[in-house]
């Protein structure tokens, strides 16, 4: 089924998003308070999944429009995430984990249903 | 030396998106709309029926070949629409009947209908003709135009202008990217609200950042656009002058009538070959040269959204049904690379999901230029209060911002509205729609030229709020084609448009609400600078009613 991978694509967008935002001082804060500091090691791990997420975002809509249309629509869909995940961070910072773990949820539940088929 | 370039390219930055702004803004409204103006079409011409009920499209097919028998035999051409994709809402059949005597052949040009010749809408239930004999209307496609060929001008002077105004944002955006480029990830969600114009200049880098390879891309391939009007040479060089040469060469070279009569191979068969070609239900539209003629050729052609730009055709001969040769015609890789890009600009692929996409990215890219247009005044402002007095410049890019970025909006709320109220048999209505835009932007410009600028915002944006609210509700008096028929039937087509107004409408007045209950940095700097009761002229100028 087709749009089970634009919803992952979707889902992996916002994840990826998510995690590297964490990786910023500024929005760290904002989710864990103004005087927390992220760990070195995680720091690296949280980088390394959240481009990930962003790359199987990227898969995901290939598979589902090809080669050509995938990319322009891949474009558009992370313009669209990234701006409502500012607003996002800015006005509901204590829904950011949750918007995280909702978001990696459906985005592997939805990858694992489109390949199991 | 590195401080004064960054200042120069502010500088750049700040004026080469000031001066053509407004023009700017115009034309991304348009283009916006633009991506839906199919869609604006059917809303604005109600007479036409709703979208045709699904159907098999052999059913289609056969139903359509049927009713051009009897109602077409002797036409040099068929063409069959078959609904369910975008461009094809109806059953839809056209054709073209072979010149008169003494009238030049129409090389090539498929059926009748888009080209002005006859065509039926069929109903997929029944297969009878639907009544459709539609208003006089510019439509969505003549809101489109204005975004490349604006109005009440030559379309060469248009084409300069829109040119030399994308040229001026090429700029803005290569000296934007260049001023931030050392914070684009560190910065990349950084939205810090109720700051005054440190927000305005967040949400205006956030816009611009988030959505940047869509405005390098539209930008970039808008100049694209032109290249043949600012080059003119080219196309003459390369098609030669004449204008059947370069018709030919958009169209194809159709062939000629045998002259001896041979029963027409199954319609519903080449179906049955194109879906073989293309994938079930993928077929858009078959086209029949010279039906009935021992010469005739069958053209099945595919739906759009699964190719960039080269949309293959499986050609059919008409009598026996032998897939015939077609190869691909040789394009240069200069061409199809500018094809490419032209094809992304447009969108022409994209179906609902990407088109909404597309959408949403254009009203990013109004959004942007907005933000940007209001950081200039909302920079300047603290100065001009220190002095006292805002120059005629600063009053003057405040007005203007308010009638465009609140206003513009309103005037095509209103292009829809005159459709709607403008009597249907009155003589040059579609010129009036487009004036009835116009004379409403103009008031919307000047109205706040009388107010202050907090009243001027407020009140410009429930006006527009009011005329995108009014809509759906005068569509519901003046047809048959209203909320309460269209999400009956389920055609999610008309109904998203209104519903689009609807959350226009509601979108504009908080807007406003926002506006009128913020306390504008104006009001902070004069608390903060303990200043007397009576307020300084240009705080009068900005606040009071």
């Amino acid at each position: 089924m087709s749009y089970i991978n634009v919803i992952a694509s979707f889902a992996w967008a916002i994840s990826g998003f998510l995690l590297l935002a964490l990786t910023i001082e500024r929005h760290y804060q904002d989710v864990y308070g103004k005087s927390a500091v992220l760990d070195k090691r995680y720091l690296k791990i949280l980088y390394t999944l959240g481009w990930t997420a962003l790359l199987i975002s990227f898969i995901s809509i290939v598979i589902y429009k090809g080669w050509f249309v995938g990319p322009v629509a891949w474009m558009g869909l992370l313009a669209v995430t990234a701006f409502g995940l500012m607003l996002l961070l800015a006005y509901k910072p204590s829904w950011v984990i949750k918007a995280a773990v909702f978001a990696l949820a459906i985005a592997i539940g939805n990858t694992f249903f489109s390949l199991v088929q | 030396m590195k401080d004064n370039f960054h200042l120069s390219m502010t500088w750049l930055h700040t004026w080469s998106g000031l001066v053509v702004g407004w023009v700017l803004f115009f034309i991304f409204v348009t283009g916006t709309a633009g991506y839906f103006y199919m869609e604006i079409d059917r809303w604005m011409r109600p007479e036409q029926p709703l979208q045709s009920k699904t159907v098999a499209a052999d059913v289609a097919v056969a139903m359509a070949e049927k009713h051009l028998q009897s109602r077409a035999a002797g036409a040099d051409s068929w063409t069959i629409n078959i609904p369910g994709a975008r461009e094809t809402p109806y059953l839809n059949v056209s054709w073209r009947n072979p010149p008169k005597p003494g009238e030049e052949p129409n090389q090539g040009r498929g059926g009748g209908g888009r080209f002005g010749g006859p065509s039926d809408i069929l109903d997929t239930q029944t297969g009878e003709v639907q009544p459709s004999k539609p208003r006089e209307t510019g439509g969505g496609l003549l809101l489109y135009r204005m975004h490349w060929a604006l109005h009440y001008m030559p379309y060469e002077a248009a084409a300069w202008i829109v040119g030399i105004c994308t040229m001026f944002m090429f700029v803005a955006i290569i000296t934007g990217v260049i001023i931030i480029y050392k914070k684009i990830f560190r910065e990349f969600f950084t939205f810090r609200k109720g700051k005054g114009a440190r927000s305005w200049m967040d949400m205006h880098t956030v816009i611009s950042v988030t959505s940047l390879p869509f405005f390098i891309m539209i930008t970039f391939s808008g100049l694209l656009f032109y290249l043949y009007t600012y080059m003119p040479l080219a196309p003459k060089i390369l098609f030669g002058d004449e204008g059947a040469q370069r018709e030919r060469r958009f169209f194809g070279d159709q062939g000629k009538r045998d002259g001896n009569a041979a029963p027409l191979f199954s319609l519903v068969e080449a179906l049955k070959l194109g879906e073989q070609e293309f994938g079930k239900n993928q077929v858009r539209n078959i086209n029949v040269q010279f039906p009935g003629d021992s010469a005739a050729i069958i053209t099945i052609t595919p739906k759009y959204d699964r190719y960039l730009n080269e949309y293959p055709q499986l050609k059919v001969n008409g009598t026996t049904g032998a897939v015939l040769d077609n190869p691909p015609r040789k394009v240069s890789a200069v061409e199809k690379t500018n094809n490419v890009i032209l094809a992304i600009h447009e969108g022409v692929f994209a179906n609902t999901l990407i088109r909404w996409l597309y959408f949403l990215a254009g009203v990013l890219g109004c959004a942007m230029i907005a933000t940007g247009l209001v950081l200039w005044t909302v920079k300047r402002r603290p100065k001009a209060m220190k002095n006292g007095k805002f120059s005629f410049g600063h009053n003057l890019v405040e007005r203007l911002n308010i009638g465009t970025v609140a206003g513009l909006p309103g005037a095509v709320a209103i292009y829809f509205l005159a459709n709607r109220l403008i009597p249907v048999d009155l003589a040059g209505r579609r010129e009036w729609e487009v004036h009835a835009m116009f004379i409403g932007w103009l008031l919307l410009l000047i109205y706040p030229a009388f107010r202050s600028i907090k009243r001027g915002w407020i009140e410009v944006f429930l006006m527009t709020a009011a005329l995108y609210l009014l809509l759906p509700v005068v569509n519901f008096f003046t047809t048959e084609r209203h909320l309460g028929i269209s999400l009956l039937y389920g055609d999610w087509v008309l109904a998203g448009i209104d519903i689009t107004f609807l959350a226009l409408g509601c979108t504009c007045v908080y807007i406003a609400m926002k506006i009128k209950r913020h306390p504008s940095a104006i009001t902070k700097a004069v608390k903060t600078k303990k200043a007397d009761d009576d307020l300084t002229p240009v705080t009068n100028e900005v606040l009071s009613s």
